[in-house]
Parts: structure tokens; C-alpha cells; sequence
């Protein structure tokens, strides 16, 4: 019933941040999608290029090493007005690390340089010494799953409102290592610090994306086709039991 | 005081040592030095004094283990002796312990030179504590970088403790490596560069996907590349402030490569080294180029090469019967990748992967999706095996092989010894706490040696 249906998903920025297995989360929703006949058409969408809102259905931002994350967040300005577009269409879009805090107010680095986000997300980052590393697993009220994944950032984000985390933690730092807070949802924008890559660990989450984008873009209530995903939930039960 | 703890040090570490070989693990390598260096810090410096002629430090993220390997191979048949931290044990206490080993009980040995292969994570320090006479930096790949964080800040730490390093120590840096070769920089020390000649080179290619270290190093604008060997290794240079890849010194030229051995020329002397994969010449050259800042021959050198056979684990071969089995060590996407690629032509391979996330394998696993999966070619089957099996068994569902073909599995041995291949290997491909597990049993049904 969804076969015929297509989709355009834009990677932002995919040579400058794209680390830690990032673009397994392209991988994932290339797979799901393709599974289901629907056609994912994947642009990248870097520095100098346009980002056309009307244009694009999903979008995926990631992380990058802090060298590059300036000259990335000097061009994301200049897509400003598109991305806020996007964001009041309720169109869906991810953002990990890097790409998370660049969505927020500003981020304040260990020397004191403030690099100005797109405050989208309401939050400020601050670098720290720490570097918060390790197994993440999180209980989404909002999504009704748990999810899982991989942290390692030493910036500390502060939700102006903690009613918009993404979920609270039960393994691992999250935000900040101090409120149990991880990451935020905001109309269907999330923002989180979870990598592992993050979709190809959780296909409940892969499918949110991926229905959220077909609804939108057709209008219409969209249910998708089982996939096996039995390693899936066997990857998950052996994260899960770590904290243990 | 001091020496009391030295000697303490010493002593404990040379009984738990003892006990470690009792108990038969791999954790031998490693404990004697953390416990001792907690007894006495400065171990490594002052047992270090022992050496008469040079220490040498070897780092990178792939390769250290085999550049080392040659590098002893060199100095053994060259006659002299040397004092090595055992492979893979390439942490602190890793090197403490082979100091302990070698010293008598008051901290005193004999010998020429010291070979240390050293993690990265650890360069700065034991820069520090070894005070080395030659440095060789071979690349700084994306690797664990759960445990460093990222590349750049790695680079930014060597440099910083090479500034502090002794005014005469020599550096060999692989040039073809714009991350390692904009070291250089603003240091006064005596540096050489090796690379490899490219065949073709154009006006601008573009780079392969699992690339890191793309940026120039100088003034962090995108790098411009004529040549490319693999991954971000060519020959680049930056459009905005002109920083190129120098001028190499040891340059290899006409390189033969077959999947067991490769033959590559330098200044007009001719090499074969009894490895496959072009990664392996730029561990050749590091080797060359510590032989001759060491004036050790051309002919001892091209000999000591035909006895380094590839080291533990990384392509080791054994048989159960009368089936060939390869074991084929993986840490990261580049090395994965050059695997992957040797693999890839061969039809109906029956397939092991070992994912483990322990500390020395690194606990961040996405590094399998930057990984090309989807290149390994015709499979019979895939076993997945390890702590992260589920993990490997997903990603590749998403590298589209077919989920018949993916099989998990728990016990090493049954798993081992049902698997089979007429006319052909049977490939593991373990990373490193996966590859001493499967060789611990291996050992104990005597079917491997004991390292």
C-alpha cells in the first residue's frame, strides 16, 4: 500500500559531520524504506549549497569534530529561514551531536567562544573538560519506546524546558550528566547525542521517521509493513542488560 | 626510598607475572606493569637508561604491530639485541612489563636497543618517559574513537609533546599522510618523510568514504588530492595556504602486489616483504627507514624480511582437519576495508566475524558502518560471533545480504570446527580480545601455538 510512494531525504553537511557511524542512519532508512517500495532519494546538502524546504521530506544531521563544526555553523545560517520552514511544516528531521547543538541557541566552547545556533532547539551548550562516553539506554514517554545508543561529547546541553527531552535516562549521561535528561523533541524535529548509529539499533524509531515524512508529504495515515527484526531486539536486550 | 620502590615494583611485577603464565591468559602482557608502575612511576624512564644505543617508538593507528615486527626482524639479523613490548600490548603498563621482564631484580639489563610500539593515546607520555632517539609516526586513521576522542586533537597532542621531545631525537613521518606530515611544523627536529610513488596522478580526484583528515592540517580548508593510495594516504595539497606533501625521502616506486607477498623498489634497491596490501609497504618503509638512521644494510634488511611472516592473529593460518583456516585481525573501517577488498573476488567464502567491545577492541562499534560491508561479494555464510554479534548481524541485514545467510553463534570452538569450505580458506576476521579468545581455545586443543 505504500509501494509508489517516495521520499527525499536531505543530508546536511554529510562530508563535515559525519562520524561515528552516521551514516548508518542514512543505511537504515535507505533499507526500511526500499523494504516497503518506497523510493528514498538521498541529497547531500553542504556548505555553498541551497537547502529548499519545500523540496525535501526528511532531513539527518550529524556530528563532526569541533574544527569543522565552526565553519558548518557559519553556513547553517544561511539556511535559516528554510530549516525554520521545515520545522513549522512539522516536517521530520534528525539531528545528532553536533548537528543537535547547532540547532539550539548557541554553544559555548572551553575558551569562552560563543557559536551561535539557529535556535530552533531551546538550549545552550557548554563545552566541558569531561567527556561523557559510553552505552546509553533512555525511556521516551513522548515516542513510547526505549531507545539505545552510543554517547561521546564533552558539551553539556541545557534544556531551557525539560518537558522537552527526548527521554529520560536510565543508562548513561544524556544531556549533561546531571538532569537524567536526554536530548529533545520539538514539533517532529529531534535532537539527541545518541550515535551507535542510532536508527539501525532502533528500527521502532527508523519507522517514526519514515511514517512521520510519508504523512506529511501525502497526507494521509500511513501504517508500514513488519520487517524482521529479530537481531534487532536481541542487539537491544544485550545493551539493556548492561546496566545490570 | 626510591630505589626501595623500585625494587618493589620490580618484584612484584616479576610474581605476578609469574602467576599471570601459570594461569595462561593474555592479561600477562598487561598487569605486571600497571601494578608496578603504581609503585614506582618513574619505571619506564629509569629502566629505559638501561638501553646502550637507541630507543625507537613506534605509533600509528594501523600498522604499529607489523612496522615493529620488521623493525626487530632487522635488528635480529643484524646481530643485535633489543627489548620489545609484546605485541598488541602497546599501553604503559604493556611497556613497564617488558621492561620488568628483561631487568635483573635491582632494575638493570644489558641490551642494544629499545622497539616500542606505542598507542596513540599514549604517544605524549611515553615521549616523555622513554625519551626516544627515533620517532616513527606511520597515519592516525578514525579508529576507537571512543577512547581519544577525535583525530584532530590527537594530532594537536603528538605535536605538543614533540615540541618537548630532546633536541636530537629524529622523526620518520609518513608523508603521504597530510595529518602526520603537518607535524613537521614548527618543530626544529631532524625529520624524515617516506610515501609511495603514485602511477597515475590527475588534476583532482575525489576521496574514498571512510576518509578522515581531509581538512589541511595548517589552515583547516579542504585538501586537494592528485593521487590517492587509500583512504586520506596520496598525494594532496591545500589550494588556500599552500601547505603540499613534502618531499619524500624514502619513496617506493614499482610496487607488485599479490595477496601473500609484495615487491616494491627504493632508490633502485629492490624489496619483497612476505605480506599482501599496500598498507604493508608503508610499514616496510618505516622499517627501511629506521635501518638506515640505524646504517644497517640494504642486503639485512631485504633478508630479515622474509622471516616476518604476518604477526598473531592478523593473518594467521592453521588447520583442523585437513580445513585451512585464516584469521584476519579487524579494528576499524580502513583496515576492515583492505580486507574486505582482498575478499571480495572470491565466491561461496564461508565467513566468521568476532565483535567484541572490551576495552582493547574499543566500545564504540559504529565504526562498522563506516565500514563497506556491502563490498564483501559472494558469502555462503556469515556467522557473526562475539559480544556485539546482534550488532554485526544488523548491519548486514542493511548491507543487503540475505538474512538466511546470517547466523550468530556463541561457542568459538563447535562454531570453528563445523564451519567448512572445499578448496578454501575459511575466513575469521576477529577484533583483538575476539582473536585471543578464539586462539586461547584454539591453543588449548593444541591447534594453535602458545604466543
Amino acid at each position: 500500500m505504500n509501494k509508489n510512494k517516495s521520499l527525499i531525504i536531505a543530508w546536511l553537511y554529510s562530508k563535515e559531520m559525519n562520524l561515528y557511524g552516521d551514516r548508518g542512519n542514512i543505511i537504515a532508512l535507505s533499507y526500511r524504506c526500499k523494504k516497503r517500495g518506497i523510493k528514498l532519494d538521498v541529497q547531500k546538502i553542504g556548505i555553498g549549497d541551497s537547502f529548499n524546504s519545500n523540496k525535501i521530506d526528511l532531513v539527518f544531521f550529524g556530528g563532526g569534530q569541533d574544527k569543522q563544526q565552526i565553519a558548518v555553523a557559519k553556513d547553517l545560517q544561511t539556511k535559516k529561514q528554510q530549516i525554520i520552514n521545515f520545522y513549522n511544516s512539522n516536517k521530520p528531521l534528525l539531528a545528532i551531536c553536533g548537528g543537535y547543538q547547532l540547532l539550539g541557541d548557541c554553544f559555548i566552547t572551553n575558551d569562552k567562544k560563543k557559536i551561535l545556533g539557529l535556535k530552533i532547539f531551546n538550549l545552550i551548550t557548554i563545552g566541558s573538560e569531561k567527556r561523557m562516553i559510553g552505552n546509553v539506554v533512555i525511556n521516551s514517554e513522548k515516542l513510547k519506546m526505549q531507545i539505545i545508543g552510543f554517547e561521546n561529547h564533552s558539551g553539556k546541553t541545557c534544556l531551557e524546558d525539560k518537558k522537552q527531552s527526548l527521554g529520560n535516562v536510565l543508562t548513561g549521561f544524556g544531556n549533561n550528566g546531571e538532569d537524567k535528561t536526554e536530548g529533545i523533541i520539538a514539533n517532529n524535529f529531534i535532537g539527541t547525542y545518541m550515535h551507535g548509529p542510532l536508527l539501525p539499533r532502533n528500527p521502532k524509531l527508523t519507522d517514526w521517521f519514515i511514517q512521520k515524512a510519508l504523512e506529511i508529504k501525502y497526507g494521509e495515515k500511513i501504517n508500514l509493513a513488519n520487517i524482521d527484526d529479530d537481531f534487532e531486539n536481541k542487539a537491544r536486550k544485550y545493551i539493556e542488560n548492561i546496566k545490570k | 626510598m626510591k630505589s626501595i620502590r623500585k625494587f618493589c615494583a620490580i618484584v612484584v611485577g616479576k610474581i605476578i607475572s609469574f602467576f599471570a603464565i601459570l594461569i595462561g591468559n593474555g592479561s600477562g602482557a598487561a598487569a605486571p606493569g600497571l601494578v608496578a608502575l603504581k609503585i614506582y612511576p618513574e619505571l619506564i624512564t629509569d629502566l629505559c637508561k638501561n638501553i646502550e644505543k637507541k630507543k625507537i617508538i613506534i605509533s600509528a593507528t594501523n600498522g604499529k604491530t607489523t612496522t615493529a615486527t620488521m623493525v626487530r626482524a632487522i635488528l635480529e639479523n643484524n646481530c643485535d639485541s633489543y627489548i620489545s613490548n609484546q605485541t598488541g600490548s602497546n599501553l604503559a603498563r604493556g611497556i613497564a612489563s617488558s621492561l620488568i621482564k628483561s631487568s635483573n631484580l635491582i632494575g638493570e639489563f644489558k641490551i642494544d636497543y629499545g622497539v616500542f610500539e606505542v598507542d596513540e593515546a599514549v604517544l605524549p607520555y611515553m615521549i616523555k618517559q622513554i625519551k626516544p632517539d627515533i620517532v616513527v609516526l606511520g597515519n592516525v586513521f578514525r579508529d576507537q574513537l571512543d577512547r581519544y576522542g577525535e583525530i584532530d586533537a590527537i594530532l594537536a597532542k603528538w605535536q605538543k609533546a614533540l615540541r618537548s621531545a630532546k633536541p636530537e631525537t629524529q622523526l620518520l613521518l609518513n608523508g603521504d599522510d597530510p595529518g602526520i606530515a603537518g607535524l613537521r611544523n614548527g618543530l626544529k627536529l631532524e625529520t624524515f618523510f617516506y610515501g609511495i610513488d603514485a602511477k597515475i596522478e590527475k588534476d583532482e580526484i575525489t576521496l574514498d568514504h571512510a576518509a578522515d583528515s581531509i581538512n589541511c592540517p595548517i589552515c583547516s580548508k579542504e585538501l586537494q588530492y592528485k593521487s590517492q593510495q587509500f583512504s586520506h594516504l596520496g598525494n594532496y595539497q591545500c589550494n588556500f595556504c599552500g601547505f603540499k606533501r613534502p618531499k619524500i625521502d624514502l619513496l617506493a616506486k614499482d610496487i607488485d602486489e599479490k595477496l601473500n607477498q609484495t615487491q616494491f623498489d627504493v632508490d633502485h634497491d629492490k624489496y619483497e616483504i612476505a605480506l599482501g596490501g599496500i598498507y604493508n609497504v608503508y610499514n616496510a618503509l618505516a622499517a627501511i627507514g629506521v635501518a638506515r638512521l640505524l646504517d644497517i644494510s640494504y642486503s639485512v634488511v631485504n633478508n630479515s624480511f622474509k622471516n616476518v611472516k604476518p604477526a598473531f592473529g592478523r593473518m594467521e593460518e592453521f588447520q583442523i582437519d585437513g580445513q585451512k583456516y585464516k584469521i584476519i585481525l579487524i579494528k576499524n573501517p580502513t583496515g576492515a576495508n583492505a580486507v574486505i577488498n582482498i575478499l571480495r573476488k572470491i565466491n561461496n567464502k564461508n565467513i566468521l566475524i568476532a565483535l567484541n567491545d572490551k576495552i582493547a577492541d574499543g566500545t564504540d562499534v559504529s565504526w562498522i558502518y563506516d565500514t563497506d560491508w556491502e563490498k564483501i561479494g559472494d558469502v555462503k555464510q556469515i556467522v557473526c560471533m562475539g559480544t556485539r554479534r546482534y550488532d554485526m548481524a544488523i548491519r548486514l541485514k542493511y548491507a543487503h545480504i540475505e538474512i538466511g545467510k546470517i547466523k550468530t553463534a556463541v561457542n568459538y570452538l563447535s562454531q570453528i570446527t563445523s564451519m567448512k569450505n572445499k578448496d578454501d580458506y575459511v575466513y575469521i576476521l576477529p577484533t583483538y580480545t575476539a582473536m585471543l579468545e578464539i586462539r586461547s581455545q584454539l591453543e588449548k586443543k593444541k591447534i594453535v601455538e602458545k604466543i
